[in-house]
């Protein structure tokens, strides 16, 4: 279970930077708040590597919370993406934080605010916690803290929370590498996989339902869930182990 | 999943786009795509070379250890002078990762040269958490 989290987590950096090198150049990844809230989720996700690494908790458990977290993303996935454009407090936090930005919309620029910039911290590292123990990227959390507690339009909230994932899945990776977590058998023909699959579904995603994708998507999600939820309960994980 | 279509349109681009730009954004988006084309690179010439030397082999995931041995960047070393594969593939995941931590670097130097105090001290922390991940990763 710890070599495939610390490949996971391998895996993850690499989707994350070629994604981040794109949004990069379109000018609507907020830097800032991607900084700002990086110190929650870099120490998140050290408590969580830790949690794996060195307080050795069940592996049993890591499998259920695992199913849990994505059952929540199943969730999420199936439901639309709220679109927030929050105006510009003057003096607030945010502003002090120098958080609130803008991003280019038909051709003009669009001013918006951060709120709870405090309470997205904390969610943040929640986000960072589970991606630590996990090695998942944690995008749907980070996107959930920036929706729903920062209320950041959406096209902010998905790049900034991309460029977030590679520097999270960093920090706790480091664990996982200098523990020898990272195997060359494990990680080698993972990131190739990836990376080819990744190229074969761009061509692909151009003729298909994005809609229909999302729903196929979050049941095959919500049933690896149960599976997991499953196998954890009847304690397969640790089983294996032995 | 959106990060998977833009990661293969960044491989797509990276092969068609050869218009050199000198901003340091670009700089750090080329930093980023070429850190993952290395890394993929290592990885696929590691792990050929691995089937080529072991053939018959039967990788099988109830062999790893319960405790591996710790990583060791000279023993990483001692393996690329020795041509061994799997020292190739280690430092194609060390390229990976160390592609996000030269992005922070990168963006504590844009700080630092605008002169924004805050943002300079912002990063700065960011760098010393992953500092700290460092130091518990070697000392335990």
């Amino acid at each position: 279970m710890k070599y495939a989290v610390a490949a996971s987590l391998i895996s993850v950096i690499g989707t994350s930077s070629g994604a981040a090198a794109a949004y990069l150049k379109e000018g609507i990844t907020n830097m800032k708040i991607g900084m700002f809230l990086q110190i929650a989720t870099t120490i998140g996700a050290i408590l969580g590597a830790v949690m794996v690494i060195l307080v050795d908790i069940p592996v049993d458990l890591i499998g259920i919370t695992f199913g849990l977290v994505l059952l929540v993303t199943a969730v999420l996935t199936a439901q639309k993406k709220p679109d927030h454009l929050e105006p510009v407090v003057p003096g607030s936090v945010a502003e002090r934080l120098q958080l609130n930005g803008t991003f280019p919309s038909n051709g003009k620029l669009v001013g918006y605010g951060a709120k709870s910039p405090f309470l997205g911290s904390i969610v943040m590292a929640v986000a960072g916690f589970l991606s630590g123990l996990l090695g998942v990227g944690g995008g749907v959390f980070k996107v959930l803290a920036m929706d729903n507690i920062m209320r950041l339009p959406f096209k902010v909230s998905t790049t900034t929370s991309n460029f977030m994932i590679g520097v999270t899945a960093l920090a706790s990776s480091i664990i996982y590498f200098a523990g020898g977590y990272v195997v060359p058998e494990v990680v080698a023909p993972i990131l190739i996989g990836i990376i080819l699959g990744a190229m074969l579904g761009s061509k692909v995603l151009v003729k298909i339902n994005v809609g229909l994708l999302k729903r196929i998507f979050a049941v095959i999600v919500a049933i690896i869930a149960v599976y997991m939820i499953y196998n954890g309960y009847v304690g397969n994980f640790s089983a294996k182990h032995k | 999943m959106d990060t998977w279509v833009i990661l293969a349109q960044n491989i797509n681009r990276m092969a068609t786009n050869k218009v050199p730009k000198r901003d340091l954004e670009t700089l750090v988006g080329n930093t980023l795509r070429y850190g993952v084309w290395i890394s993929f690179i290592l990885s696929a010439i590691g792990l050929i070379w691995l089937l080529a030397l072991h053939p018959e082999s039967d990788f099988a995931p109830e062999a790893l250890p319960l405790e591996p041995e710790k990583f060791s960047f000279g023993a990483m070393l001692k393996g690329l002078s020795a041509f061994k594969p799997s020292a190739v593939v280690m430092l194609g995941s060390l390229v990976l990762l160390l592609t996000p931590l030269l992005r922070v670097i990168f963006a504590l130097f844009g700080y630092w040269k605008s002169g924004n105090k805050l943002y300079t001290w912002i990063t700065l922390a960011v760098l010393v958490i992953i500092w700290i991940s460092v130091l518990i990763g070697v000392t335990h």
